[in-house]
């Protein structure tokens, strides 16, 4: 159950681009801010080939500048020993 | 009931809405349950693993298990923001196999055996070793990544009881040029500033640093200060095109090793455009110049020592004049527009420049020089010691700093002081309560004259802990086949079997990380501590109750007679003795225990983040700048020439080579890559090559080429324009992988003063396989 949040800041000018794009991928929530260009995207997915998946999608958003992690949860059961 | 993944995001959102608001104060979101925690987790501080910018990290451990990191909100150093390796850390704990148990080689093949019968066998071979060949033939190789007390314990068994300077770290060979660097132009080590630099600066300029891979996290706070202060610009100078390259305002290619002309060149144009800042120098400056034409170190037994003689402003100009634009512009394939663009950066006197670099500058055979050349231009306009302006060398290791350069563990350091100074000698003894003909006056062995002295016999037995040699020794296989000659005896202490523990004749399970307590020291001089958060493995042990029981066994018991449970207060308090005054005070247990790290200088209750000037720093005299730590109370510029790399492309070896890191792996891999995420993302080594070369070869990425040095040679994958791109004629390789070793190919030659190799220069053939 990979759980993390990003904060998602855009190209100049791409901003509601972003949020648009954001917005359409599965497995992940938007929360752009108020008064500023930035957004806090957090993403949850079942297991690590889904969180694959999200982390592609994500990555193909051409009006993301910058996407930094914040936080990251993983169970202990997929890298138990 | 609200479901467990809910009460997860709930706290993925806040963590990200408290990051938002450290990096934008007065940023809003809409209401939401930002404060909700998830059951059964409880948070801890800790410094993270991995990276000299040692971010304050959460981990989250649920059910005695790490299974959740976040950025430090409270920390300084990453204001809540963490990496993808950071954030993975937690992972490696878990990797399969993990060493448990102690193992020892038996009839050829290392067996399981109790760590008690491990630790006899270690303490019996170090007696036994000594009694027949003497104090010299023993050595411990430890590490950057070795925390605190861990060092501390190495270099009071090794300096004080057993009486050799047989001590070395990894971080020779990362660090070492920075320390002589900074040694050499100001009396003592260490940056002068802080990570707040970037809150005030205008200009960057990275020297040979990726910074966006290798420091991710205080790239991003450039990048943050960048969209928040427009005037803001950073400048990529490097070898190779890289994402911080991308990242930049501007990107400047350079020829490898003509960063001694380049420095050299913004010199000469600063003077001549009249941006000296004279009363700063006449004040605060000695001008020396050093000997020339130094050597490689590539010979066994090389010595050199330099010198210093002094001269003046107008030695130090004439001797610049041999670095005019145009004549530099066709050395280094720099233009001289961009050369004249560099010097206006610094030389202007609106604009506050920090210079940042690490092992493009660091690992390099005038690594020393060029640390020198960076300073120079700070202290030609003033621009230094001051919130936003100064040099700052960056470190690779989460402890560095704190463990190897503070506590000394190179052949020639103690604590405090130098094994050379009958001062430092006589404290050391005091304070570790040996007599003081223990500790040897003269340094021994630097890291590549160790494994050297193991070839030739002169060392007989090494324990080897948190560190990976037998990846990272340049030139390898001298150094391996060494290792495993017969009458040698080599002990390694690691969490995860290498190619280190390969050729072990002992192997000891270390606990890692948060399975003990430990404090790192990052590059901005932050002291940070962790408490042990999860139980080690089997019977696994810390490094540092692994070298106390071995000193116990040895007979000295009486210098180690520290509780487990509180043997590592008991250590700080002991080692912070070494260290007390304004200079290099450090905080106490207590404070380090409450606060995500504390900068030294920390005096009266106070941290020092800029040290030479007497608004912010306890110790500096007068009203402004004073380079205390050197005799003459100034800091010294010197005139170092540029001189070429030992081995450059020629007809049969005609592409440079060069290596480094990833972002997602950290150094050898022995840790990431057991994360399964960071693993995919970069299953093995690969070399890049410019998309020219890979035409005129008839490759494309995914490739077979063969990589042929004078040392040996290996196959790899080719990478075109994945994620970075070299110039025409060169090729880069990371190291990380120990299936496809770089290292058995690259050369052993070092900076003849700092002594540390140069890992980014030699002479490679490339051929179609
Ligand atoms: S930047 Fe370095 S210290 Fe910070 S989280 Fe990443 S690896 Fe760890």
């Amino acid at each position: 159950m990979p759980v993390k949040s990003y904060l998602a800041f855009s190209h100049e000018g791409r901003y509601p681009h972003m949020i648009a794009r954001l917005e359409q991928c599965d497995g992940v929530s938007v929360y752009p801010a108020e008064n500023r260009n930035v957004a806090v995207v957090v993403t949850s997915s079942d297991d690590e080939s889904s969180e694959q998946r999200v982390k592609s999608a994500l990555e193909a958003i051409v009006d993301i500048h910058c996407l930094t992690l914040v936080f990251g949860y993983a169970d202990p059961a997929p890298f138990a020993v | 009931m609200v479901s467990r993944r809910i009460f997860i995001k709930n706290m993925a959102l806040s963590s990200a809405v408290v990051a938002a608001q450290s990096l934008l104060p007065g940023v809003l979101f809409p209401s939401a349950s930002f404060g909700a925690a998830a059951s059964g987790l409880t948070w801890h501080k800790t410094p993270c693993r991995f990276c000299g910018v040692g971010c304050g990290l959460l981990v989250g451990i649920d059910s005695g298990r790490a299974v959740a990191v976040k950025g430090d909100p409270a920390s300084a150093v990453n204001k809540g923001l963490c990496c993808v390796k950071g954030y993975h850390s937690v992972q490696a704990l878990y990797g399969k196999d993990r060493l448990r148990s102690a193992q020892m080689r038996k009839n050829g093949r290392l067996v399981d055996v109790p760590l008690s019968e491990a630790l006899d066998a270690v303490a019996d071979h170090f007696k036994k070793t000594i009694a027949a060949h003497g104090k010299d033939s023993v050595a411990i190789y430890g590490s950057g990544q070795w925390t605190i007390p861990d060092g501390y314990v190495a270099a009071k068994l090794f300096k004080g009881c057993l009486g050799t300077n047989n001590v070395e770290a990894n971080a020779r060979l990362c660090m070492a040029s920075a320390v002589t660097g900074f040694l050499t132009s100001f009396g003592l080590d260490e940056p002068m500033g802080c990570y707040e630099d970037i809150d005030h600066a205008d200009v960057f300029i990275l020297w040979g640093n990726n910074m966006a891979e290798m420091h991710p996290v205080l790239f991003s706070r450039l990048l943050e200060r960048r969209q928040h202060h427009k005037r803001t610009l950073i400048v990529d100078l490097a070898t190779r095109t890289t994402r911080t390259s991308f990242a930049a305002d501007k990107s400047i290619l350079f020829e490898p090793q003509t960063d001694l002309a380049i420095a050299n060149c913004i010199a000469y144009q600063i003077i001549k455009d009249g941006r000296v800042n004279r009363s700063f120098v006449e004040k605060h400056v000695a001008f020396k110049k050093g000997h020339t034409d130094i050597g490689y170190g590539l010979e066994d037994g090389f010595h050199f020592k330099d010198e210093a003689t002094p001269t003046d402003f107008a030695g130090y100009a004439a001797f610049l004049e041999d670095y005019t634009p145009e004549k530099v512009a066709s050395l280094t394939g720099v233009s001289a527009a961009d050369l004249r663009y560099l010097a206006a950066l610094y030389g202007d006197p609106n604009r506050k420049v920090v210079s940042f670099w690490c092992m493009g500058m660091n690992q390099h055979t005038r690594g020393t020089w060029i640390n020198n050349l960076v300073y120079n231009l700070h202290l030609l306009v003033g621009k230094i010691s001051r919130p936003g302006n100064g040099p700052f060398s960056l470190t690779g290791q989460p402890s560095a700093c704190g463990t190897v350069r503070e506590v000394g563990t190179l052949t020639h350091k103690l604590p405090h002081g130098v094994v050379m100074n009958e001062a430092a000698r006589k404290k050391a003894a005091e304070i570790w309560q040996v007599p003081v003909e223990n500790i040897d006056p003269k340094p021994s062995h630097h890291t590549v004259s160790m494994f050297r002295a193991l070839d030739s016999g002169a060392i007989r037995m090494m324990w080897i802990q948190v560190t990976n040699p037998m990846v990272t020794m340049p030139k390898l296989k001298r150094y391996r086949d060494a290792a495993k000659k017969e009458g040698r005896f080599i002990v390694v202490s690691d969490v995860y079997p290498t190619p280190t523990t390969d050729i072990a004749d002992v192997v000891l399970p270390s606990a890692m990380w948060i399975e003990r307590e430990g404090m790192y020291g990052n590059s901005e001089r932050r002291t940070q501590h962790f408490q042990q958060l999860v139980e080690p493995p089997g019977e696994a042990m810390s490094d540092t109750l692994q070298i106390i029981e071995v000193a116990r066994r040895m007979g000295f018991g009486d210098k180690f007679p520290q509780d487990p449970k509180t043997h590592i207060r008991e250590i700080w308090e002991e080692y912070r003795r070494f260290h007390d005054g304004p200079k290099h005070g450090m905080a106490p247990y207590e404070v380090l225990l409450q606060r995500p790290g504390v900068i030294w200088p920390f005096h009266e209750g106070r941290e020092t983040k800029w040290r030479y000037h007497a608004e912010t720093d306890p110790a500096a005299k007068g009203s402004s700048f004073d380079f205390y730590g050197k005799p003459d109370h100034r800091a010294w510029i010197w005139a170092r020439p540029y001189e070429p790399a030992p081995e450059v492309p020629d007809r049969e070896y005609p592409f440079w080579l060069c290596t480094g890191r990833v972002l997602e792996h950290w150094h050898s891999g022995s840790m990431t890559r057991r994360i399964p995420v960071l693993h995919r993302a970069v299953p093995e080594a690969y070399a890049e090559l410019h998309p020219d070369d890979a035409t005129r070869l008839g490759v494309r990425s995914g490739e077979r080429i063969r990589l042929v040095t004078r040392r040996g040679s290996l196959e790899m994958t080719v990478a075109v324009d994945q994620r970075g791109r070299p110039a025409r004629g060169h090729v880069f390789v990371p190291f990380f992988d120990e299936a496809l070793l770089i290292n058995e190919v690259t050369l052993d030659a070092y900076c003849p003063i700092s002594k540390q190799p140069d890992y980014k220069k030699c002479a490679v053939k490339v051929e179609r396989v």
